[in-house]
């Protein structure tokens, strides 16, 4: 099966999902925070994973 | 000494929600979990039909209450026997499960089996991380969760819960007491999870060790479930003595997944009841009306939100006694089960015409320190039901001592309850003891 490649959209589009996520993870509300701190760390695992992030 | 809770709220924006907001947020959620019953669960779709009603009929709080029938244990037993392995309740296809999972049995009834959807999963978890959160625990505490990781759901919720607030977690299934108790000691845990009887378990071995956890370890917080020690006042006072820690009590279901009612960082008596997750009424056991603030009754639950198993009015046989939220001083809208589960109506027996329950036994056995581990049997003797407590008690009582322990007991039974047992001292560790869900209660008079 052919495998569809990622376009510049669709990367930017996990760019901009990631930092919205490590901004909510900050908030004072613990049920934005902590859920948002666990889901940004899952989509860290993909964006690492497609070499779209650095570790750091 | 140990410093106060930290005081907070996991999502104020509906904790602190006027009362009429939260019923609306209950209804809204009541109907979804109706409409999913009826387009996707066999079982939902069969109870309503024989009740002639449709999602159509329930337009408010009072038309659920009054119209939608109850589900009990054996209407769920008998489905999965039926159609097992896991019955027609099914909302959505096995394939999407995520975790499987089973209640204890201790009750002497089969395991319910159940499966999580991720999102079920998540659903489960929060139910405890919001409420371990609301009870006082943050990010730096450092935890045991004292338990065997098995099929049993028991405090796989918790654990997930205390890594999702940041908590360094200590999963230490398989281990024994005195493994645990290094543990404790050597990586500074401050906070323990387990059931109401490990922790007194816990206390016990740490004595025979001579080590004094009051004293010498980090713990300040005793995160108890699965049992309702933590809200029996003489159990509490023990481990509160015992670790010099706060001891909260979290009250779930496997059959419904997450902590239905929690102990909130004032520590007020009463558990809250997390209402935006489940809509809990009580009732009265035999008519099932509705009974009032302040009356003994059986709680029936609904979680709210749940994917791939629905359970709407689920008759969880538990005793309780609803309390108005302005009886804790948090603050949450949330209203209250006074002394948290005050035991089951299908644990309940009838001696010489006096009703007891296992936890009312509990509560005044406890109340001597001397005593190390109890189990009660109800047996026919000469024609007469008799209440038979056998106790271990401490190494080091004369046998003067013991006697007088033996003497107070009863005439603590007498008072309280209305009956005088008969209390038996046998020796040192002889009496079963429980890592998970304790049984200290046998009625033998219907044993051939």
């Amino acid at each position: 099966m052919e495998t569809k490649a990622l376009g510049d959209a669709e990367k930017e589009k996990l760019c901009v999902a990631y930092r919205i996520l490590e901004e909510l993870s900050q908030h004072d509300l613990p049920v934005l925070q902590y859920n948002c701190r666990k889901a940004k760390n899952e989509l860290w695992q993909a964006l690492f994973e497609l070499d779209l992030i650095e570790p750091s | 000494m140990k410093a106060d809770l930290p005081h907070g709220y996991w999502n104020p924006e509906i904790e602190l929600l006027p009362e009429g907001e939260l019923r609306k947020l209950q209804l809204k959620r009541i109907k979804e979990a109706i409409k999913l019953g009826w387009i996707q669960s066999p079982f939902y779709r069969r109870l309503m039909t024989k009740h002639s009603i449709t999602p159509d009929d329930i337009d408010t709080l009072e038309d659920f209450f009054k119209r939608f029938p109850l589900t009990r244990r054996d209407d769920l037993d008998r489905d999965q026997l039926d159609h097992p392995p896991f019955g027609s309740r099914l909302a959505l296809a096995p394939e999407t499960a995520l975790r499987y999972h089973a209640t204890s049995g201790t009750t002497g009834q089969p395991p319910v089996k159940a499966f999580d959807t991720e999102r079920d999963w998540i659903w489960g978890a929060n139910a405890w991380a919001s409420s371990l959160y609301n009870f006082g625990i943050r990010p730096a505490d450092i935890v045991m969760v004292a338990f065997g990781y098995g099929a049993f759901i028991g405090f796989w919720g918790a654990h997930y819960a205390f890594e999702k607030i940041g908590c360094r977690v200590h999963p230490t299934g398989g281990m024994d007491t005195k493994s645990r108790l290094q543990i404790i000691l050597n990586l500074g845990i401050t906070t323990l999870c387990c059931t109401p009887s490990y922790a007194l378990r816990i206390l016990q071995v740490a004595k025979e060790e001579a080590m004094d956890l009051a004293r010498d370890s980090q713990l300040r917080k005793i995160v108890l479930a699965g049992e309702p020690g933590a809200s029996i006042p003489s159990t509490k006072a023990i481990l509160e003595r015992g670790f010099d820690a706060h001891v909260g009590d979290f009250m779930g279901t496997t059959e419904t997944a997450g902590i239905i009612a929690f102990t909130c960082a004032k520590s007020c008596g009463r558990l809250h009841i997390n209402e935006d997750r489940f809509m809990a009424e009580v009732v009265h056991p035999h008519t099932l009306a509705p009974v009032g603030y302040g009356e003994r009754g059986m709680m029936v639950v609904t979680p709210l939100g749940k994917q791939a198993m629905p359970l709407i009015r689920y008759a969880t046989n538990d005793i309780v006694i609803l309390d108005r939220r302005e009886a804790c001083s948090c603050g949450r809208v949330f209203d209250l089960l006074r002394g948290g589960i005050l035991g089951r109506y299908d644990d309940m027996v009838k001696v010489r015409g006096v009703q007891i329950t296992p936890q009312m036994i509990e509560e005044i056995v406890r109340a001597f320190p001397e005593v190390a581990e109890f189990f009660t049997t109800v047996e026919s003797r000469g024609g007469l039901d008799s209440l038979l407590i056998k106790v271990e008690l401490a190494n080091d009582l004369t046998p003067q001592s013991s006697l007088e322990v033996l003497r107070k007991i009863k005439e603590q039974f007498k008072t309280h309850i209305g009956l005088t047992p008969e209390v038996e001292v046998v020796p040192s560790n002889s009496l079963p003891r429980f890592e998970l869900k304790a049984r200290r209660f046998k009625d033998l008079r219907s044993s051939p």
